[in-house]
């Protein structure tokens, strides 16, 4: 295989998991919308794009089997199988077949996959009419029966306009129309693989607003230019200072005018990064259909906020604890219909799935409106577990979090959603890791509230720079809690413990980052000549001595090199304003071996 | 030793460098450019020869003093510089005496290293040339410098411990 067709044929498989994506969606929409005729158009076309290109590159398997599924597809459109949960299901299974193809073929272009099971589950489900809906269709509430009748009855005059148009099309240029399917021409050049309104010449895609136009750009050179960016933006501080001592006047206002572009092209390289959740959250009407399925419940989920803005970095890294919180709420918060009907609520529950922004963070709330949290059961199957002491009483929030505690599940039965005992430690160690936190509300009997704080992005923090011994370092502010200048007689030194901080009835550790970093001790300063930081993050609070405080500042991440990347008390370096590297102080590592020594 | 890897390295063009008195030189391949040696932040708790990080146009990289990591006396009067080379892909700067010229040896000039009894590790030379009079050591970089670098960084951190207690 050529370099180029091997491009080719990486290039399909990206933009087909775009396309199988787009498609899930438009499934579940016509699950909740059958008569959706736009709905119908556009599946149809993605169906036929992915069958188009699949085949342009030379992937026969997919081509084989999109060509089935696009029969399929067509028969749904022109009426003849009726849209019912069960037909979305198999639409459902096919599209999860195709993605299953495309990653395979991901990992190895020359792959072969079987899907001769899956296409005669379609051969029968088109041929043998209803293809077991009536059992399948009971469960889904909003299915009334007039439905299907209505979508077939009455096709607009656009979609039949548009078949028209589209049969028309393909037969004046000659090109042989499939045999079961008018539609399916075998040449479709691969140009059709644009998913946009060029390509169809049909009054539907007409009249959808055009989409805005993108181009795809990767990652690392995203990450070059911002980078760069990060550079000019240093460089041109170095050159405002240098310029203040100039009585050039149109060298200082082309600075200062410089300095504005300078600011708006760094905003624009670092909003480059961010994209909306909505992705993340059309994933998740998925699970909960699929989770609420297994489980026998009714859930149905809401979004809103889905345009709202995150880094690329942690948009990825949330997807899965997310997808945990959510089926946590299916399977744990939302009670079976018949709890909730014996409780006076609606049979079928709710989860909202909604993000915002709230000062400088970014929020993304999973609430349901099940039976809540019981701290009461909570405490006692810790206890039970021999987590807890018996007899120990917990105020109500600390209880609740025992649900992050590792290995515990309140749930009698283990399930295949849920109830491993794995899950919310591992969420909640997530999003710590992404500098994060999770914050949980409950009121029994009326749902539970989990909030994932988030930051919105990771190659920026806000940080601390603070000198010790003549050096800079960055702490990230998340970490610091207060800082103060101690008195005399706050600070105890005990010979057994080290140095003690009293602050307002508190005892904190009190560490010296002098020593911390190693140096001598002789070089220690007079503790009311330092400042203290109290640092209260993840752990036991403590407080560290350091010289000075220089400021507060935005610090651009930045990687340090492997030979010292396993020095955990590092979690990595920033540039500061003179071009000067600076270490970003890990103060919960940097203090560990201190404690083991004194232990 | 590895006499193919020797026959290979023929071939390719060096960039040598005196350290002290001596003169070592490294693959022309691997070094990405020399800079003069830069503002650098010294890094607590790593070896004396690593002198700490420094900013390359916005990338931070580490710069290891390469006299002091085999031990050889710096020289005097000399033009320091720092070479900036790629080790499996990352960057890492290396300071010398002083750069001084690229070598396109002959392969009948070079030479296995001799067998020597030490206790000094020297896997990280690569082969011995003789250019006139002087003697050139072909250098390993990522043998001299990566590998042992984990451990020694690893090393400085256990002991750390009982003096921050």
């Amino acid at each position: 295989m050529d370099d180029f067709e091997k491009e080719l044929k990486l290039g399909f498989l990206e933009e087909a998991s775009q396309l199988l994506a787009d498609a899930e969606q438009c499934f579940l929409a016509l699950e909740s919308n059958p008569q959706d005729g736009p709905m119908l158009d556009k599946i149809f076309r993605l169906a036929h794009n992915l069958k188009g290109s699949s085949k342009a590159v030379g992937f026969e398997d997919i081509g084989v089997f999109t060509h089935r599924f696009e029969s399929f597809l067509l028969k749904v459109k022109n009426g003849e199988i009726p849209v019912t949960s069960s037909v979305i299901s198999l639409l459902l299974v096919c599209n999860d077949h195709i993605r299953s193809m495309v990653d395979t073929l991901k990992g190895d272009l020359d792959a072969r996959i079987d899907s001769s099971a899956l296409m005669e589950r379609i051969e029968s489900a088109s041929h043998g009419e209803s293809a077991e809906p009536e059992s399948a269709t009971a469960d889904l509430a909003t299915a009334e029966p007039a439905i299907e009748e209505e979508i077939f009855e009455a096709p607009t005059p656009e979609e039949v306009e548009l078949i028209r148009l589209v049969n028309h099309s393909f037969d004046a240029t000659g090109i042989d129309s499939g045999v079961e399917v008018p539609v399916a021409a075998e040449n479709v050049p691969i140009i059709h693989a644009v998913p946009s309104a060029q390509t169809a010449p049909s009054p539907a895609a007409h009249a959808a607003p055009a989409p805005e136009e993108s181009i795809r750009v990767s990652l690392a050179r995203l990450e070059k230019l911002i980078n760069s960016v990060g550079e000019l933006v240093i460089l041109q501080t170095v050159l405002r200072e240098q310029s203040l001592s100039s009585n050039a006047h149109l060298l200082r206002k082309t600075i200062h005018q410089m300095g504005k572009v300078t600011k708006e092209v760094q905003d624009i390289s670092m909003s480059l990064r961010m994209v909306p959740l909505r992705q993340t959250f059309q994933k998740m009407q998925r699970i909960v259909r699929d989770t609420s399925g297994m489980l026998g419940k009714k859930v149905s989920l809401v979004t809103s906020g889905d345009d709202t803005e995150l880094d690329k970095t942690v948009l990825e890294n949330i997807s899965d604890p997310l997808v945990h919180l959510i089926r946590n709420a299916c399977d744990h918060g939302v009670e079976s219909p018949e709890i909730r009907q014996a409780k006076g609520k609606a049979e079928s529950g709710t989860v909202k799935l909604n993000a915002y922004h709230q000062s400088g963070k970014l929020v993304i709330e999973v609430k349901d409106d099940g039976g809540g949290i019981d701290g009461a059961r909570l405490t006692a199957k810790a206890i039970e577990k021999g987590i807890l002491k018996a007899g120990t009483v917990l105020p109500e929030q600390e209880a609740i979090h025992l649900i992050f505690h590792p290995g515990f599940s309140t749930k009698a039965q283990v399930t295949e959603v849920s109830g491993r005992g794995v899950g919310m430690d591992v969420v909640k160690t997530n999003i710590e890791a992404l500098q994060g936190e999770v914050q949980v509300e409950t009121v029994l009997g009326e749902g539970t509230t989990f909030k994932v704080i988030l930051p919105l992005t990771l190659a920026i923090i806000d940080g601390m720079v603070v000198q010790n011994e003549g050096c800079r370092f960055v702490v990230p502010l998340s970490h610091v809690h207060e800082t103060l200048k101690p008195g005399v007689e706050d600070v105890k030194h005990t010979t057994t413990m080290g140095e003690v901080l009293l602050l307002r009835g508190e005892n904190l550790p009190l560490y010296r980052l002098n020593t911390l970093l190693g140096h001598k001790k002789s070089a220690m300063k007079a503790a009311n000549e330092q400042i203290a930081m109290v640092i209260r993050y993840a752990g036991n609070p403590f407080a560290v001595l350091v010289d000075d405080i220089l400021g507060q500042q935005q610090v651009v991440i930045k990687e340090v090199g492997h030979e010292i990347q396993n020095l955990k008390w590092m979690s990595g370096s920033a540039i500061l304003g003179d071009g000067k590297p600076a270490i970003i102080i890990e103060m919960n590592e940097l203090v560990k071996p201190a404690k083991r020594g004194a232990a | 030793m590895n006499h193919s890897k020797n026959t290979n390295a023929n071939r390719e063009r060096f960039l040598s460098f005196s350290l002290g008195n001596e003169e070592y030189a490294v693959p022309l391949l691997a070094v990405r450019e020399v800079i003069a040696l830069p503002e650098f932040t010294p890094v607590p708790y790593t070896p004396t020869y690593f002198l700490g990080i420094m900013n390359l146009r916005g990338q931070v990289i580490s710069i290891m003093d390469l006299r002091q990591k085999l031990g050889i006396k710096p020289g005097v009067n000399t033009e320091t510089a720092v070479i900036i080379c790629d080790l499996n892909g990352a960057s890492i700067g290396v300071v010398v005496d002083s750069v001084n010229t690229v070598l396109n040896p002959d392969s009948a000039d070079v030479s296995e290293k001799p067998e020597i009894q030490s206790n000094r590790p020297t896997d990280y030379i690569t082969g011995v040339y003789r250019k006139d009079k002087k003697l050139i050591l072909f250098l390993d970089l990522s043998r001299s410098l990566s590998l042992e670098d984990h451990a020694a960084v690893r090393k400085s951190a256990e002991v750390r411990a009982p003096k921050a207690a």
